[in-house]
């Protein structure tokens, strides 16, 4: 976990990643909602160490071999430290994500990628074998990905970002219980549950977020939900707060969620854990709960 | 025309607190604060403005002593010594507990905790100050009845805006009180010199009504019980979205006060930014407490007392008549100028209050009798 300047870091990824690839990915995650919020954390930086690529258009899984190849000729290294290379043999569960380093040796990041879902995606991750060098990577496409695509911000060098609205709004769906599984990376040396980082970061977007542009949200999620799932939208809709509700019930979930996110967006804010709790239940109140209703009573 | 929040004039070396501090005194050298509870009755009022000085002293390292004063209080020292000895001792760290002192007041007597020799010389001063205004603080209560403030409230506002005298009925009338009991507060203010007849029998204030009103706000919480909500999310506040949101759903009833209403009663109302949002409702014609927050803000939580993190104030509006003014700028009515000074006293914005005063009455000396 390292702290990162935000702007300093995109207009890098716009400079190593080459042009003509810029419109075949967008970033998402804590770099991604870092860009959004400059204004508020700017003083502070932000913890993060890798920045999630998002490989458009849907389907195009395989355009991973050929953007990897490229930035591999423009001087990306592997960074193989997680798992090495699997092969052909090697099953799909087992191979590692594409993970690859800029050729600038003095920066503390790295990028991966994932995949676009196709519409009505029913596993929560769906695994996509991809070979580049010879070497056997994965590509994993999460379920409820596909809404981040929309209404993407574009920096001045031209990475384009998603917006913390469909980030939120991804988190909250892809995550319907607290579940047992744990971060393999530690944050702040301590091990957060996958589901307490992803919903304290929808938190964090609540924080940071201009209110009055989060009365907006409503109708964008509806309508990112209904482009992605426009046979289960309203059953998927009614349940969006379930994993935030488990979450906000249970104190240990929640701690892990605060230290984490205190890690990351929040990082220098002062947000004490009871504030944090409050800050869920509002967020609760104010826009998951209408959401529901809203998907319900449709 | 003077309006005074605290009754209290400042000890020696002490001044009364800047506006909107949550305190009411403090020494020149800002190493000592005091806040003063009158007539405090349950516990949870002394663990409420004790939290409240714990949070002033902890932002605040130069302060040496925040002293909690109790005077009258409604239950014993005793049990306010070991209710303050619990909360201190059990729940607060040292760096803030050992800065913390309370001083009782009763008619010829003080004590404090802890027995230090600044705060014994401290406990005798503001004795002797309060004993100084002990004499109106006996008779107070019994003179500001609910129905006196809501006369008193009509006749101001007939006053500020004015209108000239009133009839007997029409104070009935507006204020939602019987004619025996409009005409009883009408003498009684009469016997202050702070009403006038005319031969018809009409009333109207003979200036602003220093006495009553400096009874009044000693008496202000329990008299307009105001509904404080705050928001504990650690998001910086904003009124003025909440102002918004209720501004695009306007319920019947409801009409925005304190500072938003002082800027639409006097364009030159001086103060930047709107540190809370004061909204009166009225009981008879406005929308269920729960419904108006539904409005606002469903994420609020209602606290026992304003502290810095108070967003949103409710005051409840009894008598009959509203006084709200419609605008033609906005869908939201305001409150009339009566109980926006009202809240701004709450906001401690006294400098600000008399100024509103003066602003109101500006052409109405002049061409009155």
């Amino acid at each position: 976990m390292i702290r990162l300047d935000p702007d300093a870091i995109l207009d890098r990824l716009a400079r190593e990643i080459p042009t003509d690839l810029h419109d075949d990915v967008y970033l998402i995650g804590s770099l991604a909602a870092a860009h959004h919020h400059r204004g508020q954390i700017e003083l502070h930086g932000v913890n993060t160490k890798d920045a999630d690529l998002i490989v458009q258009p849907v389907g195009n899984i395989a355009a991973v071999e050929g953007i990897a190849s490229k930035l591999r000729a423009a001087g990306w290294a592997w960074k193989l430290d997680f798992a090495p290379a699997g092969s052909a043999t090697t099953p799909e569960d087992a191979l590692p994500d594409v993970r690859l380093l800029p050729p600038d040796p003095g920066a503390a990041y790295w990028i991966e990628f994932q995949g676009l879902p196709e519409v009505e995606q029913a596993e929560p991750v769906r695994r996509t074998r991809v070979v580049v060098e010879g070497g056997h990577f994965s590509v994993p496409v999460y379920r409820f990905a596909g809404v981040t695509a929309r209404g993407l911000r574009v920096t001045p060098l031209g990475i384009r970002c998603a917006t913390p609205s469909m980030m939120a709004l991804s988190n909250l769906l892809g995550h319907s219980e607290v579940g047992t599984h744990r971060m393999s990376s530690p944050i702040g040396g301590r091990e957060c549950l996958r589901s307490a980082k992803d919903l304290g970061r929808v938190l964090a977007f609540a924080y940071l977020g201009d209110r009055r542009e989060m009365e907006d949200w409503l109708d964008s999620w509806l309508q990112a939900l209904q482009a992605c799932f426009p046979r289960s939208w309203k059953i998927l809709g009614a349940r969006t707060g379930a994993g935030l509700r488990a979450l906000l019930a249970d104190a240990q979930a929640m701690s892990d969620a605060h230290w984490a996110t205190t890690y990351g967006l929040l990082s220098g804010k002062g947000v004490d854990q009871a504030s944090f709790v409050a800050l869920g239940r509002a967020f609760l109140a104010d826009l998951v709960e209408p959401f529901e209703d809203r998907c319900r009573k449709a | 025309m003077r309006i005074e929040h605290s009754t209290i004039s400042p000890p020696k070396g002490f001044m009364a607190a800047p506006p909107g501090s949550p305190y009411e005194l403090r020494r020149r050298d800002g190493r000592v604060v005091v806040e003063i509870k009158r007539e405090a009755g349950a516990v949870r009022d002394l663990h409420a403005a004790l939290i409240q000085l714990a949070k002033v002293v902890k932002r605040d390292r130069k302060i040496e002593w925040g002293c909690l004063v109790l005077v009258r209080g409604r239950m014993t020292a005793e049990k306010a010594f070991n209710e303050w000895t619990e909360i201190v001792d059990g729940l607060l760290d040292a760096q803030v507990r050992k800065r913390l002192a309370l001083i009782w007041i009763e008619p010829g007597s003080f004590a404090t905790r802890p027995e230090t020799p600044e705060l014994q010389a401290l406990g005798a001063s503001l004795k002797e100050s309060l004993e100084g205004v002990e004499a109106a603080w006996r008779g107070r209560r019994a003179n500001v009845t609910p129905a006196l403030f809501e006369v008193v409230k009509v006749l101001l506002h007939a006053w500020l805006r004015g209108r000239g005298p009133l009839a007997v009925g029409e104070i009935q009338s507006a204020a939602g009180v019987a004619y025996a009991t409009a005409a009883n507060a009408l003498a009684f203010l009469e016997d202050r010199h702070e009403v006038t007849r005319r031969s018809d029998r009409s009333a109207e204030l003979t200036s602003f009504p220093t006495a009553s009103w400096s009874e009044i706000l000693a008496l202000s919480e329990s008299l307009r019980r105001p509904a404080w909500y705050a928001d504990r999310t650690g998001r910086p506040l904003d009124p003025e979205f909440l102002l918004e949101r209720l501004q695009k759903r306007v319920p019947e009833g409801v009409a925005v006060g304190g500072v938003v209403a002082a800027r639409h009663w006097d364009p030159s109302f001086n103060l930047n930014g709107t540190p809370r949002l004061d909204v009166t409702l009225h009981a008879l014609t406005g929308p269920s407490l729960a419904d108006l927050l539904a409005r606002i803000d469903t994420s609020l939580e209602r606290s026992w007392r304003a502290d810095e993190r108070t967003v949103l104030v409710v005051h409840p509006l009894s008598r009959r008549e509203t006084f709200f003014e419609r605008v033609a700028a906005g869908p939201l009515a305001i409150a009339d100028p009566v109980e926006t000074l009202l809240d701004l006293q709450e906001m401690r914005l006294v400098p600000q209050a008399e100024e509103l005063v003066r602003a109101l009455r500006k052409g109405h000396d002049s061409t009155r009798p």
